[in-house]
């Protein structure tokens, strides 16, 4: 390592990141095993593998794992790895099926991972005296745990429960992913490879308004958000609770159903929010009057909610995405990218939400588009000797004694600390985050 | 989702209308050629605007997610995930968007080339007023001085409209060969 771990985590512990943290394979080598070794990470939803048999293929890092949903209508995580020869019992990225043969020498396991065929088990390995197909089930990662459909696995088998662990953010985490009783069906993922560290685009979803008015000067200007003018966005509220955190527009005055009108859901979704939110969740938006935007869940899990114009003289149509920043190399990493609506949003609102992600997030999207511009360049001149030396202002929001330039935003209906303005308070909890992991392998609080 | 990864628009349907492919040799092919390689330079000299006046107002221009799935499932397509599904206002807002001083990501720009090759033309049965053009696209672009330059290749099959002398593009699907794109965006055209 260029620089010992102690000395990059305290210069975090003070506002400030070494710059080659974000491109620089020692590092990467040690968040493989004590960030991505330890945390609940994200791997799937559950509404990607509706029916017995479906499943989806994931990688954690370099291990690869298939979602099942099996026979009986379990949710399995298996390691795709056969425990014979080694071989990728698995080897397309989705499907049903209710057993995975081996191509290599056929030893067959079900959807639930349990081995059930071994050819020649008699004459080759004296049955189950020999071998005893009981204890060759294929592997499974330490822990696997859902909430609200999102399915995380730790290879800590210490980790707290995934719930206490996402703690006040499941509040958030809601306002994206539980709009009705039913949740969300979500479409894709979008993958592409971009070569740039997956912590830059996890703080910058967690907090980074300041970014903004600058990087995506180009879609106000054409008049498709109206929201990101520099004052607009100084007006949200960030807040940060427990895993993870995000940001806010702050909306025009009005109750909770003007704000949601606003954004552009309609009467029949908003009744159905009403019904699952808390009161605290209706007053983010209503009392308080803030409208979620980006977010990232520790280490590596973002959220965006956002209302682009999607038609000539239209109304503004919101959409929710889930994100993945998977890391592959150093300074190199793979989006995965879905979109979410409610499932029992009308169809023409899931046809318009679908537009309105696909015109501004993903792999085409024109707010995306200039952010992997930016996060490619970061990442490339990261790796170098100045880099090393250069310790990255990251102290937006405090003053030169470390101090809070604002109090905490008084009357803030949901858990957590929260400010408003432009402060990088969020990009600095994950970064702590990360560093508590960084020194210790402690569980990512 | 896993239960209708299908066959995307074209696969099946052109094997049998096979017949109908124009001959090298005719004119209308070649008209057809001719127009796709303008098309292609349009793009790569970053004529945008130009390149918009070649969709009709009714344009369908589509890109759908490249899944790995088994033989027996039969397609390799998300039908519900696409990286474009674009009509005139969304891809016009593109344009609009490269022609602002802070599309950051295309400035300064990509080189970008369109190799267009393996073009063949289809009647379309009981019109006259349509073709259909099926090309292979290897897309490169090279950006800045230390990146390594990127690779698209796909397959497209186009829809043209007859408009004058020349054509207008109705549809376009572009079926990617790649599940995980290689480049860090799709601010470019295929």
């Amino acid at each position: 390592m260029a620089r010992p771990i102690e000395d990059i985590v305290a210069q975090i512990r003070k506002g400030l990141v070494p710059a080659s943290i974000y491109n620089d394979k020692d590092v990467f080598a040690l968040e493989r095993d004590r960030v991505f070794g330890q945390s609940w990470v994200f791997m799937a939803h559950e509404s990607e593998i509706p029916e017995p048999g479906d499943y989806v293929v994931r990688w954690l890092v370099d291990d690869s794992f298939i979602v099942t949903r099996d026979e009986t209508g379990v949710v399995n995580v298996l390691f795709n790895m056969c425990l014979h020869r080694g071989m990728q019992v698995c080897r397309t990225e989705l499907g049903n099926t209710s057993h995975f043969r081996c191509p290599y020498h056929a030893w067959t396991y079900k959807n639930n991972g349990d081995l059930t065929g071994v050819p020649f088990h008699k004459d080759a390995y004296g049955g189950n005296e020999g071998l005893n197909k009981d204890d060759f089930a294929l592997l499974r990662p330490a822990r696997v745990e859902s909430y609200n459909g999102l399915i995380f696995v730790s290879q800590n088998p210490d980790a707290p429960p995934l719930e206490e662990f996402l703690g006040g953010f499941r509040f958030y985490m809601d306002l994206y992913l539980k709009q009705s009783e039913e949740g969300p069906e979500v479409r894709g993922p979008q993958r592409w490879r971009v070569k740039s560290d997956w912590k830059i685009a996890a703080e910058n979803f967690s907090g980074d308004t300041y970014h903004t008015p600058t990087t995506h000067k180009s879609v106000v200007e054409i008049g498709m958000f109206k929201e990101p003018k520099a004052n607009k966005r100084k007006e949200g509220v960030l807040y940060f609770a427990d895993s993870g955190g995000g940001t806010t527009y702050k909306l025009p005055q009005g109750k909770f159903e003007d704000g949601m009108r606003y954004v552009g859901y309609p009467d029949e979704m908003i009744d159905r929010m009403r019904d699952v939110w808390s009161q605290e969740q209706q007053d983010l938006v209503g009392e308080a009057g803030f409208m979620i935007s980006a977010s990232s869940v520790y280490p590596n899990l973002s959220f965006v909610h956002n209302w682009p114009q999607v038609a000539e003289d239209g109304p503004a149509v919101p959409f929710c995405s889930i994100r993945l920043w998977q890391p592959i190399a150093p300074g190199e990493c793979e989006v995965l990218s879905w979109f979410a609506v409610d499932k029992l949003a009308p169809q023409w609102f899931k046809d318009a939400s679908y537009k309105s992600y696909l015109m501004s997030f993903g792999s085409s999207g024109m707010f995306e588009q200039d952010d992997t511009e930016n996060w490619v360049s970061v990442t490339q001149v990261a790796r170098g000797s100045m880099a090393r030396e250069l310790n990255l202002h990251s102290a937006m929001g405090l003053d030169r004694d470390g101090q809070m330039l604002v109090s905490q935003y008084e009357g803030w209906p949901g858990p957590g600390q929260a400010h408003q303005g432009f402060g990088e308070y969020n990009q600095r909890r994950m970064l702590n985050l990360w560093g508590d992991q960084m020194l210790d392998g402690e569980d990512g609080r | 989702m896993t239960a209708d990864p299908v066959t995307a628009t074209t696969a099946t349907s052109f094997r049998s209308t096979g017949d109908r492919m124009v001959p090298f040799y005719d004119e209308l092919h070649h008209r057809v050629h001719q127009f796709l390689v303008e098309e292609a330079a349009l793009l790569d000299e970053r004529l945008y605007n130009d390149w918009l006046a070649l969709m009709t107002d009714d344009v369908v221009y589509r890109m759908p997610v490249r899944v790995t799935t088994a033989n027996e499932i039969g397609g390799t397509f998300l039908t519900n995930m696409d990286h474009f599904l674009e009509d005139r206002f969304s891809l016009s807002k593109r344009v609009e968007r490269l022609y602002t001083e802070h599309a950051w990501t295309e400035d300064p720009p990509s080189r970008v080339r369109h190799l267009v090759t393996n073009v063949r033309t289809f009647r379309v049965p009981e019109n006259d007023d349509e073709v259909t053009a099926r090309s292979y696209l290897l897309l490169f672009r090279s950006r800045g001085d230390l990146r390594e330059a990127e690779f698209i290749s796909a397959e497209r099959t186009d829809r043209l409209r007859r408009a004058g002398d020349s054509w207008q593009i109705a549809r376009r699907d572009i079926l990617i060969d790649e599940s995980v794109i290689r480049t860090q965006n799709l601010a470019i055209f295929l």
